[in-house]
């Protein structure tokens, strides 16, 4: 496959979001969404090699929207194949947006991820933002309206923190190449873009837009954006921050933060949109180690989590698909009707706990192994505390009250063929990582030799797993939950928001009607006033207005000027016979 | 939700359960990647497990009372 010619696998997905853009057929768009992704991961994976670069100039640069090394092949690829996953499962829908939207959108995170230069990853970076947008407004309802308003104006500030860190740092070094930094750097600019990367990265404080908005997406669009953005944003900091030890401290706040915050969430996808942040804490935590145990942890469990989260958000669409409903507080007693998509939905659960045999037991001690091996006790108990919420929420608590718990007289349709069919692509590929966990450590970007089946780590995966359960059953009256906002820091904006709306737009719009009004008073007044002179010098001005006289004010007229004249005449003659004197 | 306590048919299996999981390290006789603590503590991660699953949840739900479960019409108007 050595012929194929080099060019970026994202033009791949443009130029399909621009052949559906146009396409009448819907069956046509349908097949061209999924196929699209299909021929981007073959073409990765047959025909780019782990030392392919191509490369553009520009101005005094030279722009690189194509650098292939284990990395981003490894990224690239699982992007395609989510894309792909994402495709199926949403083939009954025929929303020409959406399907244009999530093509652009894997546009932009395949794009990043095989940009060699930062100009390039910030264009595919904002692609992502603006197209990922349409798909949680595309839900068509005012909480996913406003809801998308706030994940695009997050996202544009991110981007241009962004934009003025690649400023800061490529004036500070003189290049664009997107490498590694070594910490701790000298640039300011390479702060203010670890800042952008974390704010994709969800990380808190900067992260409540994910929460705020996933659950609001459209029950396809929310697969794409828990695939997508974060792990992007993952590949991003492994590439350019590895081994920077605040990324240590965030990645454990991140852990426990989204787990403290799901034992709260009421709406299924509100809780899973938590346990994203949760589970990337673990991999910006294996980045900031830095070890290469770590990073091949972080990357390992940025593809597991692409596809278990993935399946995750496929159930529970499923469900809100079938019921109309997401609610924990709303939902329950349906197990008997929806037996494969419970089943396909604990397969997802059972990977993201960490369950031996499947796909979370062989990246996720990855990270918490790199730790101990670091010697980070504190970090390793924490972030096995955080396994424990994980198995809590998505492997109990949410599977419990969603199809078991109390009936509540739910009678769902049926799920479509092409949702359980996606599922269970998704399911398999878990369940082979996890059986078969060589087939994923081939592609990772450090060499290793980690074996994840040791007595050790199974044991301990047990006892805790069971254990945890134990506390759970006896502590289920404590889990119900009922429906509630929860405050998350982006209190700050949403509060501020009618403060500043009132600020910079009512009171600026007020103030410029009242000068307007004002003016426009003062100008038809003058208007009247100067509209006839001549009436000023009427004796009676409640005359009635004469008929109209080309030659009634002639002869004053002639009075004034022959007047005028004369001064002007007599100023004349004073100023020569002065000048003469 | 009243409080439903495990039947006797639970209770049994729960200990059955608790007892293989804790023997487990006499039969596969563990190999730690790396020495910490815990390592020589019999059944830590099942005590973990448990107190730590506890603590998640009664932390958090006091949390939320707290602070951070406000009523769905806190953002509006």
């Amino acid at each position: 496959m050595a012929n194929l010619p080099e060019f970026p696998p994202a033009l791949l997905f443009i130029v399909g979001a621009l052949f559906v853009a146009l396409t009448p057929s819907a069956s046509t768009r349908r097949v061209v969404t999924c196929t699209i992704p299909l021929v981007s991961a073959f073409y990765i994976g047959m025909g780019l090699h782990t030392d392919t670069a191509v490369s553009i100039p520009f101005l005094t640069y030279e722009l690189s929207p194509l650098r292939v090394d284990r990395l981003s092949y490894v990224f690239g690829g699982i992007f395609s194949l989510v894309a792909f996953i994402g495709s199926i499962y949403a083939w009954t829908n025929a929303d020409r947006k959406q399907q244009v939207a999530s093509l652009l959108y894997t546009a932009g995170a395949v794009g990043v991820t095989f940009a060699g230069d930062y100009v390039v990853l910030y264009v595919f970076w904002e692609l992502m933002a603006i197209s990922s947008v349409f798909l949680i407004w595309a839900r068509k309802e005012p909480d996913s309206q406003r809801a998308g308003n706030r994940y695009l104006l997050l996202h544009l500030t991110g981007g241009a923190i962004l934009l003025a860190g690649i400023a800061g740092h490529t004036s500070a070094t003189g290049s664009i190449a997107f490498e590694a930094i070594v910490p701790p750097s000298d640039t300011w600019g390479a702060w203010v873009i670890l800042m952008g990367f974390c704010l994709n990265a969800a990380v808190p404080p900067l992260g409540a837009w994910l929460p705020d908005a996933y659950p609001k997406a459209t029950v396809t669009g929310a697969v794409f954006c828990s695939a997508l953005t974060t792990k992007t944003a993952v590949y991003t900091l492994l590439r350019a921050f590895p081994g920077w030890d605040i990324l240590v401290v965030a990645g454990v706040a991140m852990a426990l933060y989204g787990v403290v915050y799901a034992v709260l969430a009421d709406d299924i996808r509100e809780l899973l949109a938590y346990h994203i942040i949760s589970q990337v804490g673990y991999m910006v935590a294996g980045v900031g180690i830095g070890t290469p145990l770590a990073l091949n942890g972080a990357t390992a469990h940025a593809i597991c989590h692409i596809l278990y989260k993935a399946l995750l958000f496929m159930g529970t669409g499923a469900v809100l698909h079938t019921t109309g409903r997401s609610k924990l507080s709303e939902l329950g007693g349906f197990l008997s009707r929806q037996k494969l998509t419970f089943s396909l939905y604990m397969i997802g659960a059972f990977s993201i706990s960490g369950f031996p045999l499947w796909s979370g037991f062989v990246s996720k001690s990855m990270v918490v192994s790199a730790a101990g091996e670091a010697h980070l006790d504190g970090v390793f108990l924490l972030l096995t505390l955080a396994s424990i919420g994980t198995f809590l929420h998505t492997g109990l608590k949410l599977p419990y009250f969603t199809w078991m718990g109390p009936d509540r007289g739910i009678r769902p349709t049926s799920v479509p063929a092409s949702m359980h069919t996606a599922m269970a692509i998704t399911a398999a590929l878990c369940t082979t990582i996890g059986i078969m966990p060589g087939i994923l450590y081939q592609f990772l970007p450090e060499a290793s030799n980690y074996h994840p089946y040791t007595s050790a780590h199974i044991i301990e995966s047990i006892q805790m797993l069971l254990f945890t359960f134990f506390a759970f059953y006896l502590l289920i009256p404590h889990l119900g939950s009922y429906p509630t906002v929860l405050m998350d820091t982006d209190v700050i904006y949403r509060k501020a928001s009618p403060w500043a709306k009132r600020t910079f737009v009512d009171c600026p719009a007020e103030l410029f009607d009242s000068v307007q009004g004002f003016l426009s008073r003062v100008t038809g007044a003058a208007t009247q006033a100067l509209r006839d002179p001549t009436l000023w010098f009427r004796i009676n001005p409640l005359d009635p207005p004469q008929p109209f006289d080309p030659d009634r004010e002639r002869k004053p007229l002639q009075t004034l000027l022959t007047a005028i004249l004369i001064v002007f005449a007599w100023v004349a003659i004073l100023s020569v016979s002065t000048w003469s004197d | 939700m009243k409080l439903k306590l495990p039947s006797r048919r639970g209770w049994i299996f729960a200990t059955l359960a608790s007892c293989v999981a804790l023997s487990l390290p006499v039969f596969l006789q563990p190999n730690h990647l790396h020495e910490a603590w815990w390592n020589a503590v019999p059944g830590f991660f099942g005590g973990y497990g448990f107190i730590g699953c506890t603590l998640i949840i009664l932390l958090s739900k006091w949390m939320g009372r707290l602070l951070l479960q406000k009523p769905t019409d806190f953002y509006d108007g």
